[in-house]
């Protein structure tokens, strides 16, 4: 009794209402654009806004459980969770999987995800470990560790084959390596292999960068060892990039390709951006009107209520409807930032930089995708595309949040 | 040290806030760059995304005849469309098609591969289809992405085949008239219908009018979902009315006055203006058969038959002319003062007429000693062999020419031949430079046998040149056009007819009394042929021309009144035989008609549409 007066005390002055009342709100724009995208498709049985509206009322639900949860439970079940996920992961790689290799089917056509869940779970662990008091980046293992926790789901994702969603897991790595006290050139030479991996096929931009990567490790005077290690790994990465490249999955190098050159195919891949972007600039000012836009109605935007749903928004309201949507995201981040500042629990804080970094990257991606900015990976907007589990999982990561924050004090 | 791990947190999260923000407007930023800066370029590509035009064809200029009879009309049908765009990947819907219009699916990937380039035009893929195939299409309107239907007007002929040739027909526009469009910006696409012969073709310009256009709104399967209401469509306009010389009832006369079998040609024409009431090739077709796809099989039999039924006759048949010019030959002796009204020259005897170590004859066995209006009253060879060897070759020709023998008459007709008057050259060149004695040719063609050529209307306008007192006139079909929406005819420009140097009034109407003779003198060659037009005089001449490869060709050309002449008739009939017994009577029939009743006709009331047949 006492302990949930005391509850609704604390609730009261320290649970951020700005926060949940920005999520609220992204979530009902979801649900509204979700019909304005799917209402002309009429033939599926239970129309889709009406699944995210239940979906949004579990999420809800979730996110009212991880607001109630204790810190201490987070903390002790961190290893358990993360354990528990690689075991699905292995089982859904075991079994096949549904159409595509990425849910479980579960009786009555709902799908499970089991990557989205995942991404909470990897931040978990990784903040267990980061937390320990042990930590203090003067061992190999200090990165070892967190960066082979990563390693696990991305490799299972990977092979899904969903390298969109595997990429995040260890993105989610490098907020939270900054957060412990990481230099930010000492992610940058973790980081270095991608840049190799990137600028592999153009030899002199692939020069330029090993020669940033070889002043950074002489600079910042590392131990020979690990010098000479990076620049091989760098080295061999850039010799061997172009050979798995060829290894790659037709339609990841068709999507890859389209992005750098999107007028080269218009009715195929690049089809996805150009439509994206035109469906964004036709929008103009103020918008087409809701249920107005004429490339959402007449479907030539791709995947509009899940991928393309920023594009949508963009389209029916316009550019005062698409920097609603960005303001908002920018007041969750911004305020869940401020109460990782604030936790003092070093547990906490890396949890809340973890999952903002999971909704920062969600949100970059996205979007950059839908302004034809990067690549066509097929990562949810939070809170707002349709799709079960990325719904639920987001609530139940902003209640972790909202839950830490209220938890502020507690060591 | 609490305080000092409290900054530094206070510090990464000013980082990371102020890297988020900087990532989040760097995404407003872009949003702003397509929604402002790009805006109308992303909203004309979404228009076009969304929008196509569809070409809405213009209501084709109908043509009418003397008198307002209206003898080509449209009616409205449909025309079964596909778009190209569906090729990717929609490949079946072909074959679905295919089987609601009756066609495999390789000639419709035929027609649409060729189109591939442009993706959203949809092109014709079956024309003239009936209402259950549009209801069939519409009922699986969802299973068929790009099919669509349009109403296009169809050409109506309501007196059928008569006057096809010179009428003409459409067809699709092929590769060649595409290109040459595409070169003049006169904005043919792919699957327009154009005229390809006769007027049709001659008046196109006129005729076929200005596109309009109206904007469908389709979906990215390029299923048409209706049309656009914020684009207003550009409304077609008709081509304008064509309203010709000729007289449909005089040229139906005409055609069924040849037998079931016969081939050839009848001119019917003002001698003064040049203006055709008839022109008429036997056998004609059905120009109802073109105005589509072209079925192959109609196509092929057209074309494979030995009777030819797409050549016009009237103005791209190539014959000897014969006897018909033995009055220009008469002239050109009288012009040239080799001959006078009472020059009798060597007899017309049974044993031939010699020449040399030749001997030329006659038609007829004998004639004795004729003057030149008995000549052509009875036709006399022998006389006219003489003629000509007194005139030479030169003089001769320039007459011919002048009458309007071996070059083109000038008639706005495609395929128009221009016939053939040898001159010395011609000999040089096609016999060899002194290996022709001038005397041995002139003898041939001074009774229009040899080398010469020409069609029924060059023979048509020579006649007319005599019945109008020696003026070159030039054969005309249009009268007037009427441009669409108004009632006001713009009258076509007829050429004026030319007077005919050197010759004189005098002489002409000296052949003209032997041309009333043919027919009204007791030894006329045609003196069966007054009975058709009683009270009328009529002045004519018969030839016969010989074809070495078979029949001969049967010719009657004539005027009438022949005191002031009204038309000039021209009859030909090929491998008909004798001109005086087969072309004769047609030519008969013809004057029957119009001077018992159709040179009376008034004008129709501007709506009728003519009985149909």
């Amino acid at each position: 009794m006492m302990a949930r007066r005391r509850f609704r005390r604390i609730l009261r002055r320290d649970f951020d209402y700005l926060l949940f009342a920005c999520v609220l709100v992204l979530v009902v724009i979801g649900i509204v654009f979700v019909y304005s995208a799917t209402v002309e498709n009429a033939q599926v049985a239970a129309p889709l806004h009406t699944r995210q509206l239940i979906l949004a009322a579990i999420g809800l639900v979730a996110l009212a459980v991880a607001v109630r949860l204790p810190l201490q439970f987070y903390y002790s079940t961190a290893y358990l969770f993360y354990g528990l996920m690689v075991s699905l992961l292995i089982a859904l790689a075991l079994t096949g999987g549904g159409e595509g290799g990425r849910w479980f089917e579960l009786a009555g056509g709902i799908r499970l995800q089991p990557s989205e869940p995942a991404k909470i779970f990897l931040v978990m662990a990784v903040a267990r470990y980061l937390s320990g008091h042990s930590v203090t980046f003067r061992r190999a293992r200090d990165y070892l560790v967190p960066i082979l926790l990563a390693a696990l789901p991305f490799l299972l994702v990977a092979r899904q084959p969903d390298l969109g969603t595997a990429m995040i897991f260890p993105v989610i790595l490098i907020p939270m390596l900054y957060w412990r006290g990481v230099p930010m050139w000492t992610i940058f030479l973790i980081c270095s292999p991608l840049l190799s991996v990137v600028t592999a096929f153009d030899p002199i931009t692939w020069g330029i960068a090993m020669v940033i990567i070889g002043t950074v490790i002489w600079r910042k005077r590392i131990r020979r060892g690990l010098g000479v290690a990076l620049v091989i790994v760098n080295v061999v990465l850039g010799v061997f990039t172009p050979v798995v490249w060829d290894n790659l999955h037709a339609y990841q190098q068709q999507r890859i390709m389209s992005f750098i050159d999107p007028g080269k195919d218009p009715l195929g891949a690049g089809y996805q951006i150009i439509q994206s972007t035109v469906a964004v600039g036709s929008g103009g000012l103020a918008g087409k009107g809701y249920l107005q836009g004429t490339q959402t109605k007449l479907n030539f935007l791709p995947e509009q209520h899940t991928d393309f749903i920023f594009s949508v928004i963009a389209e029916e309201t316009g550019l005062i409807g698409a920097l609603v949507v960005l303001l908002l995201f920018g007041v969750i981040l911004l305020r869940a930032l401020r109460a990782a500042a604030e936790v003092k629990n070093i547990f906490s804080g890396l949890v809340i930089i973890g999952t903002t970094g999971i909704i920062f990257a969600h949100v970059m991606v996205n979007i950059g995708m839908a302004l034809g900015l990067l690549p066509i990976t097929g990562l949810p907007l939070p809170l707002v595309s349709y799709g079960g589990s990325h719904l639920v999982t987001t609530l139940f990561m902003i209640g972790i949040i909202l839950s830490l924050r209220l938890r502020w004090m507690e060591y | 040290m609490i305080g000092d791990e409290t900054r530094q947190r206070k510090r990464r999260a000013f980082l990371l806030s102020g890297l988020y923000a900087a990532g989040l407007l760097f995404l407003a930023l872009r949003v702003a760059q397509l929604q402002v800066a790009r805006h109308d370029t992303l909203s004309a590509l979404s228009d076009s995304n969304r929008l196509r035009p569809v070409v809405v064809q213009p209501v084709r200029g109908r043509i009418y005849d003397r008198v307002g009879r209206l003898i080509v009309d449209n009616r409205p049908s449909w025309t079964v469309t596909l778009s190209p765009q569906i090729l990717t990947g929609n490949g079946d819907v072909i074959e679905r098609v295919g089987q609601i219009i009756d066609s495999g699916p390789d000639p419709i990937r035929e027609r649409i591969e060729q189109r591939r380039g442009h993706l959203y035009t949809a092109v014709p893929i079956k024309r003239d289809v009936s209402f259950d195939v549009i209801a069939r299409i519409s009922e699986r309107g969802p299973d068929l992405p790009g099919v669509g239907v349009v109403m296009e007007p169809r050409r109506r002929y309501p007196y059928g085949s008569s006057a096809a040739h010179s009428l003409g027909y459409l067809r699709e526009i092929n590769d060649a008239e595409l290109a040459r469009s595409h070169d003049q910006g006169s904005g043919y696409i792919y699957g327009d219908l154009l005229g390809k012969d006769g007027l049709e073709r001659e008046y196109e310009r006129q005729l076929r009018g200005t596109k309009g256009l109206q904007y469908s709104e389709v979906d990215a399967r390029g299923r048409m979902v209706g049309f656009s209401a914020d684009r207003a469509p550009v409304e077609p306009v008709h081509g304008a009315d064509l309203v010709t010389t000729l007289d449909i009832e005089l040229q139906r006369v005409a055609e069924r006055a040849f037998a079931d079998t016969a081939r050839g040609a009848a001119v019917v024409m003002h001698p003064d203006s040049g203006a055709l009431l008839v022109l008429a090739s036997i056998p004609t077709f059905d120009p109802h058969d073109f105005s589509g796809v072209l079925d192959a099989a109609i196509w092929d039999s057209l074309n494979s038959d030995p009777r030819k039924p797409l050549l016009n006759r009237a103005v791209s048949g190539l014959y000897p002319p014969a006897s018909t010019v033995k009055g220009i030959t008469a002239l050109a002796g009288l012009s040239a003062g080799v001959l006078t009204a009472r020059t009798r020259f060597d007899p017309c005897l049974p044993g031939g007429w010699r020449l040399g170590n030749r001997t030329y004859h006659c038609w007829n066995e004998v004639h004795g000693q004729l003057t030149v209006v008995g000549a052509i009253e009875q036709s006399c060879d022998v006389f006219f062999y003489q003629v000509g060897v007194r005139l030479g070759l030169e003089p001769l020709h320039e007459t011919a020419r002048a009458f309007g023998l071996g070059g083109a008459t000038g008639i706005r007709l495609p395929g128009e031949a221009e016939g053939l008057f040898p001159d010395a050259g011609y000999y040089d060149r096609i016999v060899g430079e002194d290996r022709w004695v001038e005397s041995g040719q002139v003898i041939n063609l001074a009774i229009g046998q040899g080398e010469i050529l020409a069609t029924p209307l060059q023979v048509a306008v020579m006649t007319a040149a005599i019945a109008n007192g020696g003026y070159r006139v030039t054969p005309t079909l249009v009268s007037a056009t009427v441009p669409a929406g108004t009632a006001a005819e713009i009258s076509e420009p007829a050429p004026e007819p030319r007077r005919i140097p050197g010759v004189s009034p005098e002489d002409i109407e000296l052949i003209r009394q032997g041309l009333v003779a043919v027919v009204n003198g007791e030894n006329g060659t045609a003196n069966h042929v007054a009975r058709y037009a009683p009270g009328i005089t009529v002045a004519g001449k018969t030839g016969t021309g010989q074809n070495p490869h078979g029949e001969n060709h049967a010719w009657f050309t004539c005027f009438a009144p022949a005191e002031e002449p009204e038309i000039v008739v021209t009859v030909l009939v090929e491998n008909g035989g004798g001109g005086s017994a087969v072309a004769g009577p047609i030519a008969g029939l013809i004057l029957q008609a119009w001077f018992s009743d159709l040179r009376h006709a008034g004008r129709v009331p501007a709506e009728s549409t003519g009985e149909g047949r």
